[in-house]
């Protein structure tokens, strides 16, 4: 019955089943509500981030976004691609890899200690120096940042294709991290208030 | 009521706040918690992090090291996770 029918009907009591049937339907669309705004609340304090860098300042960045956000009480998810899988890969395993795999390997940093810069790299000569700088002015180093932002409940999700084509196996990944895809990613992004791309 | 210290002098961000939260986050409602910090950035900094967790700024003073007092308030949104 529509609310115009309502209007049009004669005015009688209703019986007592329409009034419970009513009152049940409210309660229900009451806390469907409140549902929805919580939802909402909730995406309001997410943040998404994709790694997709490979250089030492650019996930830095990341990263101290990502814990400053925690900090924040924000859920925070971090995808990484890529260049950006150097930053959650622990060691180097050659187990069960083929020659192209081994040379990507090798090539591949193993490890947030052992990266380059997106400027002033020079050939690498570049980093002993700005970790200089880094400690000079007291900011957290790359390696600790990550560790800390694990700590503090930062999900942290690994894209197994991008793993697959440089050659990583999950034996190589940081503990505690997961492991997924695209749809993984959107999914957590949907349901966060913005979304990062480093 | 009770009153924490923590130090975060010579920290860089985003480490102050990172602290900040954790202490916060075992202290009872009403508590003070007393702030001492050395970044530049540390005002901004404190003042969103205060109003996104609805907390109070009770007291800040400036200079070389800056000194701030916050009274945790209410459920913050570190609750909902």
């Amino acid at each position: 019955m529509s609310g115009v029918d309502l209007l049009d009907a004669p005015a009688e009591a209703p019986s007592e089943a329409t009034v419970r049937e009513t009152a049940t339907r409210l309660r229900k669309i009451e806390s469907q509500v409140a549902e929805l705004s919580r939802a909402q609340a909730r995406s309001r304090q997410g943040i998404t981030i994709i790694a997709f860098s490979g250089e030492m300042d650019k996930l830095l960045t990341a990263f101290m976004i990502a814990t400053a956000a925690a900090a924040m009480g924000m859920a925070v998810s971090m995808f990484f691609t890529f260049w950006g899988l150097a930053a959650v890969r622990r060691r180097s395993s050659m187990r069960g890899k083929g020659f192209l795999e081994r040379l990507l390997t090798v090539m591949m940093p193993a490890g947030p200690g052992r990266l380059g810069l997106s400027r002033w790299n020079l050939l690498g000569l570049g980093r002993p120096f700005f970790n200089r700088l880094l400690r000079k002015g007291h900011v957290e180093s790359l390696g600790s940042l990550v560790l800390l932002a694990r700590e503090m409940g930062v999900r942290m999700v690994a894209c197994q294709t991008s793993m697959e084509v440089l050659g990583l196996t999950r034996e190589e990944m940081l503990e505690g991290i997961e492991f997924g895809g695209a749809a993984t990613f959107l999914d957590a992004a949907q349901s966060s208030g913005s979304t990062l791309l480093i | 009521m009770p009153e924490v210290t923590l130090d975060c002098t010579r920290l860089r961000c985003p480490m102050p706040i990172v602290k900040i939260s954790q202490t916060v986050k075992t202290m009872a409602c009403g508590d003070r918690l007393r702030v001492e910090a050395s970044d530049p950035a540390f005002k901004a900094d404190l003042e969103a992090w205060v109003r996104r967790l609805g907390h109070r700024l009770v007291e800040f003073h400036d200079g070389p090291v800056q000194q701030a007092v916050i009274e945790k308030l209410g459920a913050g949104a570190d609750e909902w996770r």
